[in-house]
């Protein structure tokens, strides 16, 4: 009986994921996405196996090729160049993706989390509540979550390291944005027959959140943790990119190094550090965007590809 | 649009401006608790550095000694007299925010957004009329472009290619670059300079498309719809000579504030880049979607001309999307233009934000913050109201 339900879960998962890489945004997100979580996971092994023989070289903290020029462009040695500090760009750029796809992951996985807890809560908790978290959500809406996390992430960064930093954007997003559009598709599901089949099968609570209001809300909270994530993406890169964070190493202190120290060091703009760093962060953003489409045609039928 | 209409219209307003109102107290008391409580410094801190006593004195004689809530229940009250306290500066935050750095904002952001539009729709329109493999690839490519472009990157670009063409353009029209002449020869303060321009431009904005509405609707002849933007640009150029705020104007457009930064005509573009991506992007889909539609057969059938349909049917109900695509993206837009403002070097609401925060300026913060939040809630509001205007349905429940 349990082998059988959980063989038509793995069914209904596996004829969903077959779905979702059908759709070519979602398809092209992904690998976007598994590139960059690849690519974070290859630096250590990269620095024990090819750049092994020069640790002080590939650092990408404080690394330093002293036969080389710097800034210099993509070459043997060093792939994508090297920015006006004399570091390595591919090194920094693989260590810089660790802490923005635990920013992203952290937001995303936050978002989602709060905004279903929120809309079971408005859906099975009675009109109270249902009332008090929706004027908290339209109150926090005006609340700019990007903005708000630029100023914390300036001003604290000591506290905002990047889970923080992920976790409290998804809070404001998932009370706010993402809750309104959850809230609303639970309030539907709980007027549906099977609903009250089961209340009258006397399901709990607890029971009716589980089994039949969380899998019916979770599609929409995919597209909402995606929609969302790429504001913390660009929030994130920004506050580096100021030259605020505590990241020494992430994509957007990268191109804050980049320009700081390039009237210092060399008259040319750093452009190798300049593009690595701002395309990786529109690449993450606009993996996220894409998988917000994907999921998005997903849902509405009329929409999926044409 | 009939008098019932209107008076619909304007209950349901009065309604939402309730319902609006309440929001804005909830905003407030978030952002309050939130800014205060994360941010470590209050304007009484300054004199405690090297003498303790006197952060106290300060503390006490500010009234910032009292329970948190007891400064909370005052800063409400202030902010209905748009009192947003004292800066650290010593000046009080709405003179800083509202009397330059606020109109240029706005001004940008309208322009920009009202811009982003238009570009949108009509490509959108045109792209989406006819949805095929590789033009709706690229439809989805360039907006997946622009939405999740950096912004510092975008104004890093822009200011680039921009500079040597603003410099001769700014020789050619005589005007200064990298000086504003109305901070030192004009008469009338920039503030009012930022109001009567940009505020004129929404005029000529709504004089030139309302008109091309109200001949279109009377059956008189118009000119194409991309003659607009021209039409706009000249009529508030003019609006600028009768004013006799013609250098003023120019320099608001056109100068440069410094000799690396932007002016507002980039800042504009800036900001219409990133935000038109996400208008044509749903404005092509829906359109994909709605040209099937029966409606669309019974438009043909009855010999309606394929232009007027895709127009005046399919584009109607494709903006619908497209505005409420627009309410969820603008945290993220809003970012985006203060972001390039800053890396533009425009005098807007980003050079008082940024201050504030390097200074962990904490009231000054807040002031930001709420002002934000008042754009959000009155584009909201905005939106809201298109909405109910464009939407039949909903003009109905309005009726009820």
């Amino acid at each position: 009986m349990r082998l059988q339900r959980l063989r038509v879960r793995l069914v209904a998962g596996a004829s969903a994921v077959r779905r979702g890489l059908g759709q070519r945004a979602i398809l092209i997100g992904l690998a976007i996405l598994v590139v960059a979580i690849v690519g974070a996971l290859a630096h250590p092994v990269l620095t024990s196996t090819i750049w092994a023989g020069e640790p002080m070289t590939y650092r990408p903290e404080a690394g330093y090729d002293l036969a080389v020029d710097h800034p210099s462009g993509p070459s043997g040695r060093h792939w994508l160049g090297t920015d006006p500090l004399g570091r390595d760009i591919t090194s920094m750029l693989l260590y810089a993706l660790r802490p923005s796809l635990v920013i992203a992951l952290t937001a995303a996985a936050t978002i989602g989390l709060v905004a279903i807890a929120s809309a079971a809560a408005s859906a099975v908790l009675g009109r109270r509540v249902d009332a008090a978290l929706s004027s908290l959500a339209d109150g926090l809406l005006l609340l700019p979550a990007p903005i708000v996390l630029i100023i914390f992430g300036f001003a604290r960064p000591d506290v905002f390291t990047p889970v923080v930093f992920g976790a409290t954007y998804g809070v404001i997003t998932g009370l706010s944005a993402a809750a309104i559009v959850l809230r609303t598709h639970a309030l539907q599901i709980m007027t549906r027959p099977f609903i009250a089949a089961a209340r009258v099968a006397g399901a709990s609570r607890w029971r009716l959140v589980r089994h039949h209001l969380v899998p019916h809300l979770l599609p929409l909270a995919a597209v909402q943790m995606t929609t969302g994530v790429v504001g913390v993406i660009v929030a994130a890169g920004f506050v580096e990119f100021l030259g605020a964070s505590r990241t020494r190493v992430g994509l957007g202190s990268m191109i804050y190094h980049g320009l700081a120290y390039q009237g210092a060091l060399s008259s040319d703009i750093a452009w190798e550090v300049l593009l690595t760093g701002s395309l990786t962060i529109s690449a993450l953003a606009g993996a996220f965007y894409l998988l917000s489409i994907g999921f998005r045609q997903l849902l509405d039928p009329r929409l999926r590809t044409r | 649009v009939r008098f019932g209409t209107v008076r619909r219209v304007l209950r349901y307003l009065l309604h939402r401006a309730a319902w609006g109102i309440v929001t804005l107290v909830v905003f407030a008391t978030v952002a309050f608790f939130l800014v205060n409580l994360v941010l470590p410094y209050d304007f009484a801190t300054q004199f405690q550095f090297g003498n303790p006593a006197r952060g106290i004195v300060a503390r006490e004689q500010l009234g910032l000694d009292r329970p948190l809530l007891v400064q909370f229940a005052d800063y409400l009250t202030g902010l209905v007299t748009l009192d947003l306290g004292t800066s650290f500066t010593g000046q009080p935050v709405s003179e800083l925010l509202f009397d330059q750095a606020l109109p240029i904002t706005l001004l940008v952001f309208v322009l920009g957004s009202v811009l982003a539009y238009l570009l949108g729709s009509w490509l959108g329109r045109r792209v989406g009329w006819h949805p095929g493999g590789r033009r709706s690839a690229a439809v989805i490519l360039t907006s997946v472009v622009l939405y999740s472009t950096f912004p510092p990157f975008l104004a890093f670009v822009l200011r680039r290619v921009t500079r040597d063409p603003l410099r001769s353009v700014g020789r050619e029209l005589g005007v200064p670059v990298n000086t504003r002449i109305m901070w030192t020869r004009s008469d009338w303060d920039p503030g009012t300079v930022f109001l009567v321009v940009g505020a004129g431009l929404f005029v000529t904005v709504a004089v030139v498309g309302l008109g091309r509405w109200w001949l279109r609707t009377h059956g008189w002849p118009t000119w194409p719809a991309w003659l607009t933007v021209p039409l706009t640009l000249g009529a508030s150029v003019a609006l600028w000579h009768a004013t006799g705020m013609s250098m003023e104007g120019y320099d608001v457009m056109f100068g440069q504030p410094t000799v690396e930064g932007g002016n507002v005509i980039v800042g504009v573009v800036a900001f219409l880049l990133l935000a038109f991506g996400e208008t044509l992007l749903v404005m092509d889909t829906t359109m994909a979607v709605e040209r099937t539609e029966a409606y669309v057969t019974t438009a043909r059938a009855k010999g309606v001309s394929e232009a007027a349909i895709r127009d005046h049917h399919v584009a109607r109900n494709a903006v619908l999307p497209v505005l409420s695509r627009f309410a969820v993206s603008l945290p993220l837009l809003l970012t985006g233009l203060v972001i390039l403002e800053r890396e533009l070097a425009l005098p807007g609401l980003s050079s008082v934000f940024f201050t504030a925060v390097e200074n962990v300026d904490t009231p000054l913060i807040l002031g930001c913050v709420v002002v934000f939040g008042a754009m959000t809630m009155l584009v909201r509001l905005g939106l809201e109201t298109a909405h109910a205007v464009l939407d039949p349905r909903l003009r109905q429940e309005l009726g009820g």
